[in-house]
Formats: structure tokens, C-alpha cells, sequence
């Protein structure tokens, strides 16, 4: 213990943030608060994808939270680069898709579901190497993206895409969310997608997501292209009908 | 990056968000094994951890709801005028509408044990000249702006929430009472917020000094232990 915490003085106003640093100067105190804050949330939220298995969800937040002090007092854990909670939230995450690894190990799916759900990394997590660059990074990305539905101006979201983005990722359907707005599903796809390319853009922006990769990407189909693109599709279309023709008559006798 | 992927980190972002808004919320003290100069604390076995959650949630579920069973059941729909002369004589005042509080879009419908959820409701005691009771709000669902934890929201803030409320044009002074924790422990109907007014106005703390440090001690006491409150007092016409 490096100072003496306020800590006791009734409330502890002190910030994650502060708290995370505190914790990676290695107080056990700080990192204990930062338990206390969020630790009955992550139960919380590791019994909802659990569907209320709690003595998989106690294993799972034992297995989160010392992995997370691990990290800090090793100080790996940059503040910079993601906040302690978006942090915690990537090593359960990562907690929970090793189990999943196994249970579909444990299932006889050796060979797809184990690559389905991430590969190599489950090995690297079960024998207690370390997280693996990936949960770094996942952290990285999740952050990134909050930052990105939290601000606005010029190129962020609108109010009504980030509402639309937000309910759609939390299951909701665009007609169901149609008909909850009063909007039709055209104007609610056309506001999804947009909020997706400005999401894609930011992460672009902060090198999180390579240049490379683009909206063709879609797994939906771009049925629902922006009016800008709707050009360049039909010309691509077009032109790469045009040389499929000419490979045809190439290869015909 | 396809659709499904952002989509998944949306949800995601917005999982950290209330992992987050969450925070301060307490819940088990974590002790650390292997600390280098301290005695060691080892983590609580799986069946005692789970144990005395159980009869903690048992307890304290208990608690919570011994005051409301052993109040009259009337259940009067919007805010309560207070009988000045008695404590919790009230009578239902029914041409007062008071409007539903924002909801976030997308969160009001997701599958999620609504019990457990963070949420924040806000009662407002309107008061006369004299101290009495004109009217107490039902319980309001509150969003703060930027999706702030209580213990952010500033007074100005937790003012202009109430502001607006019929029962202002009638008022003296008001107490804005916000409360934040588990849906589940909240106030949720009108006579749980007079309840939790006549426990505040009506203990040792709430006549005397009118201190706002006091009546938030009193307050603290009204509920839950595991709902934090924040009073401000704001002045009538």
C-alpha cells in the first residue's frame, strides 16, 4: 500500500479509473473496490448468458477476477488503451468462451466448434499462460466502439441511429422495432446500416479495423446500400458481368 | 468486418455500459490470496459463498418488505395528498397525471432478469408553509443524461426533474428524493413512496433541523441497504 486510501471516509469517491491505477501500483484495497462496484453486475451478467448456473458463474468470476488482478499487478493492463470495466468484461468474456471451448470439446466437436469459437486461444487460456493477445485487443475494440456511441457531432452517430443500433444489438427486430418507432422497416434498416458504416468508419479511423476491409464485407447482402453506393454497385455489377461474358466467350470452342 | 460483428460489439459496448452505470453498487468484499505481507484471506468456498448469499438475499428481501405488508394495501393511482394532522392519513388526488418517465430504447425490452437490473427512480414530498405533506410523486423511472451513476448527477440536475411535476404549482418547498439499486429493491407504486416519505418525515431526523444532512441519514435508513439515495431540497412559488 503505497497511500492511505480515502477510502474509509464514508463514500469512496474515487474513480475506476483512479481505482484501476491505484490497483496496478499494486493496493489491494483499490482493487477490492474495484470488486465491490462491479463485481454484482458481472454475476449478474454471467448468470444471464449462464441461464442461472451459479456454480459455473462462481468459477467463471473467480477465474475473471484473478486473471484481471494478475494482469494489474503485473502491469500489463494499460488504462489507456481500454477502461477497467471494459477490461474485466473482455477477460470474463474470454472466461466464458473457454468454457464453451471445452464444452464443445467435451461434446466430441473437435474439429469445428473449438475454430468456431476462437481456436488456439482456448489452449493458451486453460493452461494459465497469461491472456492472450486477443482479450487485449478485444478489450481494445470494445472500448473503442462505447467511445464511438458515446460521442456525436459531425460523423458520429445520430440520436435516432445509435437507438436503432443499440435495440438491434439487443435483439430486437427491425419491424418490432418498426412498428416500437413508428417508423417503417426501410427507414430502420437504412439507419442500421448507417450507424454500422460510421462505427466501421471510427474504428477505421482509430486503426482498430484495417483499411482494407470494407462494407462489401456484409454478411446481409447489401440489399440495403446507401443511395451513394447504389451506383458503384450497379457499375461493379455490370463490369464484372462484362468480364465473365468475355471469359465465357474465351472459353468457348 | 461484417454486419453480425458490429452488431455483437454494439451489444457488447452497451453491456459495459451498465456493467458500469453498475458500479457502486456493492457487492461482496473480495479478499486476495497470496497477499506478500498480509495475512492471507482465501476466497470463500463455492457452498458457503452460495450459502450465505442465499440467506443474505433471504434476510434482506425480508426486511424490504415488512414495512410495505404491514401497511393498508390501498393503492391509489397518481401522486398522494398527506393529511397534514396525521402522519400517513392520505387520500388519493386522481386529476393529477403524472407522465411516464423516458425509457432507453432498445433496453426496455431485452430478456434480462428485470429484478436485478440498475435503475434509478426519483419521488418528489412537496411541502406547504408549514412542513405538512401536500403531495408525494409515484415513483418515476429516472435516465440520467450520459447515463450517469447517481452519485454523478448534480443538484441542479435532480431539481429539474421535479420541477415540472403538477404537484409543484401547489408547493412551498419539495424534497427530490432519488434512489438507485436493483429494480427489485425500489419503490414501485404510489403508496411505497409515501411510505418512504412518512418514514423520512416521520422519523427523529426528518421534523427537527430540516437539515438536508439529516433528513438524508433518515433517508438512508427508509431503505434497502443496497439503494443508495441522494435528497436535494428545491423551493416552491
Amino acid at each position: 500500500m503505497t497511500t492511505p486510501a480515502p477510502a474509509n471516509q464514508g463514500r469512496d469517491e474515487r474513480t475506476l479509473r483512479q481505482l484501476s491505477e491505484q490497483a496496478g501500483a499494486g493496493e489491494h484495497e483499490a482493487f477490492e473496490e474495484i470488486h465491490r462496484r462491479i463485481g454484482a453486475g458481472l454475476r449478474r451478467l454471467l448468470l444471464r448468458r449462464s441461464a442461472g448456473r451459479e456454480d459455473l458463474v462462481d468459477d467463471l468470476c473467480q477465474k475473471t477476477w484473478a486473471s484481471v488482478w494478475k494482469a494489474l499487478s503485473e502491469g500489463k493492463y494499460d488504462p489507456e488503451r481500454s477502461a477497467i470495466t471494459t477490461f474485466v468484461y473482455a477477460v470474463a468474456n474470454n472466461a466464458w468462451m473457454s468454457h464453451l471451448r471445452g464444452f464443445a470439446r467435451d461434446q466430441g466437436y473437435v474439429g469445428g466448434a473449438p475454430a468456431m469459437l476462437g481456436g488456439e486461444h482456448a489452449e493458451q487460456a486453460e493452461c494459465g499462460a497469461g491472456l492472450p493477445d486477443e482479450v487485449w485487443a478485444h478489450a481494445e475494440t470494445i472500448e473503442c466502439v462505447r467511445a464511438c456511441l458515446r460521442e456525436g457531432g459531425p460523423g458520429g452517430l445520430t440520436e435516432s441511429e445509435r437507438a436503432v443500433v443499440r435495440a438491434v444489438a439487443g435483439g430486437e427486430s427491425d419491424r418490432g422495432l418498426a412498428r416500437r418507432l413508428g417508423l417503417s422497416s426501410s427507414t430502420v434498416n437504412i439507419r442500421k446500416h448507417s450507424g454500422y458504416a460510421k462505427i466501421r468508419a471510427y474504428l477505421r479511423s482509430r486503426g482498430i479495423l484495417a483499411e482494407g476491409e470494407t462494407e462489401d464485407a456484409r454478411t446481409d447482402g447489401g440489399l440495403m446500400r446507401r443511395a451513394t453506393d447504389v451506383g458503384a454497385g450497379v457499375g461493379g455489377f455490370l463490369k464484372r458481368g462484362t468480364l465473365a461474358l468475355a471469359g465465357i466467350a474465351g472459353r468457348l470452342p | 468486418m461484417n454486419d453480425r460483428r458490429v452488431s455483437d460489439l454494439v451489444r457488447m459496448a452497451v453491456e459495459v455500459d451498465e456493467l458500469e452505470r453498475g458500479a457502486g453498487v456493492g457487492s461482496p468484499r473480495l479478499r486476495l490470496v497470496g497477499a506478500d505481507a498480509e495475512p492471507a484471506h482465501p476466497l470463500p468456498t463455492r457452498g458457503w459463498w452460495v450459502g450465505m448469499t442465499l440467506a443474505a438475499a433471504a434476510v434482506l428481501a425480508m426486511a424490504a418488505m415488512l414495512p410495505f405488508m404491514l401497511r393498508p394495501t390501498e393503492q391509489p393511482t397518481g401522486p398522494i395528498a398527506m393529511d397534514h394532522s396525521g402522519a400517513g392519513e392520505m387520500r388519493p388526488i386522481p386529476t393529477y397525471v403524472v407522465s411516464e418517465a423516458p425509457t432507453r430504447p432498445g433496453l426496455s425490452e431485452s430478456p434480462v432478469d428485470a429484478g436485478s437490473v440498475e435503475k434509478c427512480v426519483v419521488v418528489a414530498i412537496y411541502r406547504d408553509r408549514t412542513g405538512g405533506v401536500n403531495c408525494v410523486t409515484p415513483p418515476t423511472p429516472q435516465v440520467w443524461q450520459g447515463n450517469k451513476c447517481l452519485s454523478e448527477v448534480s443538484a441542479q440536475e435532480l431539481k429539474t426533474v421535479t420541477l415540472d411535476r403538477p404537484c409543484a404549482k401547489e408547493a412551498d418547498h419539495a424534497l427530490v428524493v432519488a434512489m438507485a439499486g436493483p429494480q427489485r429493491s425500489l419503490p414501485k407504486t404510489e403508496s411505497d413512496a409515501v411510505g418512504i416519505a412518512t418514514c423520512i418525515l416521520g422519523g427523529p431526523n426528518g421534523d427537527g433541523g430540516e437539515g438536508l444532512g439529516r433528513i438524508a441519514t433518515a433517508a438512508a435508513s427508509c431503505v434497502p441497504p443496497e439503494v443508495a439515495v441522494k435528497i436535494e431540497a428545491i423551493g416552491g412559488k
